[in-house]
């Protein structure tokens, strides 16, 4: 009797121990991709549009309302994400971690004529009589922006801006 | 019979009547004892049931509009109105000057005005920024079934779905099927190597979340772990987000209540060891004190309502209930209100039993014995039951027994209840 419940429990443990869950051999470990940074991004966007990359950078903004944009940024250069593919949206908690971010390079041109528009609404809000000192300082960065795409534009022989931006398709969190 | 079957009958007879004596001289004796014990029990929850008398305190609000209470109490059966200034009004008076309560009455009737300290208002600007929060200590203390479901945080539709499946955390973290009852190793592994990265040690003390789809949206779970570190968990585009949420080195984490509020300005409360109150910020996980009057997380409730421009902190305690009015952004003390409870009648057994004995708290869900003792107070009233109970014995013509009489002084009315029934 004494050997049969023996072998029994023996019997038992083996069967036990199939069936757990043993995290050393079936570690899924995330491995790190192989990214370039946004300067490196921004100097191969003309040619990349439409390609996909993995590009690294920390998140300065994500969208609150939907989080369904976010931007990221090397310290100097900053690019938008939106959010496609496997990414439904960005959480807020993110700003200020760093992402590996997948996605596919697109392009948005700003024609000429629209930036001369800009520049003419921003010089009629700088000579506004209501203007307060704030609102001056705003659009005073605004007209160096538009001049800064202007002289770009006439440094590039181009008669558009172009803004380059992530349709991203999946992310990953830093280490 | 001869003389000496006759001495051995009666000799036999005698000492098995002694043995039956006393056979039921310890049956008496055990029935004696656990009727007292059950007196312990019975005799106060008869007296609470047929005397106490809640205190009734009266609603109190902070006014946005006059700076002062706005109170609404009974007088008999009509409620007054009046403010902390020592105004009184009648019920549209009132309701205007509590604009962040009423605003769908005064919606209703054309009278919400459409700006208040330089903000604009309306119904839905309001209501986005208002909130109810209640903690009673029965919250805490209850048995909870530690599985948990973890939603999608960024759900592609509106509607949150639930998951699937469950998760549990004790060391690691399971992902459990509960159709098949199998664990999912891939997604568990996943979740326990960013558990691990940011340091989570197992099993933890809390896992504070709201299971539920009927809400506007997930935030998941936070989590205090064995070494009183909090982790927020969540799980964004299929994928683990957690994150360690520094706390300064006098928060000791006790418990989190998670809310879900329209506004978005925090993710919950979180009670600590010492008895203070914070919220947990969305804005990088700051953690803000919420002032209070004096509490005890194990026995006082709180109500927090809050509006765009006010709290109202409430604590209710054995000493009564205690307001406090803050600014909503500063968090600032604006004004304080106290109302002392009336004394109730569940102290009154004191003096007529030297311990109460109960099995339920109206501070947790447990069932399990609990025992009150009392102090000298019980001492006149077991005197007087003595001398009743040796005047009944010499009505009777009984022999007055020193046992009986000590058992009653000690033990009160439960003992003279039991020794009164039972010692015939």
């Amino acid at each position: 009797m004494m050997r049969i419940m023996c072998i029994a429990g023996l019997v038992f443990s083996l069967a036990a121990c199939g069936s757990g869950v043993n995290p050393d051999t079936e570690s899924q470990h995330q491995e790190t991709p192989v990214a370039v940074n946004i300067q490196q991004l921004l100097e191969m966007a003309p040619e990349s549009i439409g390609s996909e990359v993995w590009v690294s950078g920390v998140v300065t903004h994500v969208c609150r309302h939907s989080g369904r944009r976010c931007f990221i940024s090397d310290g100097e250069n900053s690019i938008r994400i939106e959010a496609t593919g496997n990414i439904y949206g960005f959480n807020n908690e993110l700003q200020g971690t760093g992402i590996y971010v997948k996605g596919v390079v697109r392009e948005r041109r700003l024609e000429a004529e629209f930036i001369e528009g800009l520049e003419i609404k921003a010089l009629a809000d700088m000579v506004d009589d209501d203007h307060n000192h704030d609102d001056g300082e705003h659009c005073s960065a605004e007209l160096d922006n538009i001049r800064e795409m202007k002289a770009w534009m006439q440094a590039n022989n181009k008669n558009y801006f172009s803004v380059y931006f992530l349709d991203g398709t999946e992310y990953q969190v830093a280490d | 019979m001869s003389s000496v079957e006759r001495k051995n009958f009666i000799h036999t007879t005698v000492k098995e009547n002694i043995n039956k004596s006393l056979k039921m001289n310890l049956v008496k004796k055990t029935l004696i004892i656990m009727a007292t014990l059950a007196m312990f029990w019975v005799l106060p929850w008869v007296w609470n049931l047929a005397t106490d008398n809640p205190s009734r305190f009266p609603f109190v609000y902070y006014s946005s509009v006059v700076e002062a209470f706005g109170i609404r109490h009974m007088d008999g059966e009509e409620f007054v109105h009046s403010d902390s200034k020592g105004n009184t009004y009648s019920t549209d008076a009132f309701d205007s000057i509590l604009p962040m309560l009423y605003y769908r009455q005064l919606a209703n009737n054309g009278r919400l005005p459409d700006s208040l300290h330089g903000h604009e208002i309306s119904p839905r600007i309001i209501s986005r920024h208002n909130f109810f929060f209640r903690y009673r200590p029965l919250d805490q203390f209850k048995p909870q079934i530690a599985l948990y479901p973890l939603f999608e945080s960024m759900a592609p539709r509106v509607d949150i779905e639930m998951p699937g499946d469950v998760f549990r955390l004790t060391e690691t973290l399971s992902f459990i099927d509960p159709v098949s009852n199998k664990v999912k190793p891939e997604k568990s592994q996943l979740f326990n190597q960013s558990l691990q990265r940011q340091g989570f040690v197992g099993p933890p003390r809390q896992v504070a979340g709201t299971p539920s789809t009927r809400k506007a949206y997930d935030e998941g779970y936070f989590i205090i772990d064995a070494n009183a570190n909090l982790f927020h968990l969540k799980m964004v585009n299929a994928r683990p987000f957690v994150r360690k949420i520094a706390l300064n080195e006098d928060v000791e984490p006790q418990w989190i209540a998670t809310t879900e509020y329209h506004d978005r300005s925090f993710y919950g409360f979180l009670f600590t060891r010492d008895n203070r109150l914070f919220t947990i910020n969305t804005h990088g996980y700051a953690i803000e004190e919420v002032p209070m009057p004096e509490f005890d997380y194990k026995k006082d409730n709180l109500l927090i309502m809050g509006n765009m421009f006010y709290w109202n902190v409430q604590v209710t305690s054995q000493r009564g209930a205690e307001v406090f009015a803050l600014d909503a952004r500063s968090r600032q003390k604006k004004d304080q209100i106290f109302f002392e409870r009336t004394q109730g009648s569940a102290l009154a057994t004191q003096w007529f039993v030297p311990l109460e004995l109960s099995f339920t708290s109206r501070n947790d869900a447990y069932v399990m014995p609990r025992i009150r003792i009392g102090g000298w107070q019980v001492l006149p009233f077991s005197l007087v039951l003595t001398l009743a109970y040796a005047f009944v014995c010499l009505k009777r013509r009984k022999e007055i027994k020193i046992l009986p009489i000590m058992w009653i002084a000690v033990t009160g009315l439960a003992g003279f209840t039991a020794v009164i029934l039972f010692n015939s």
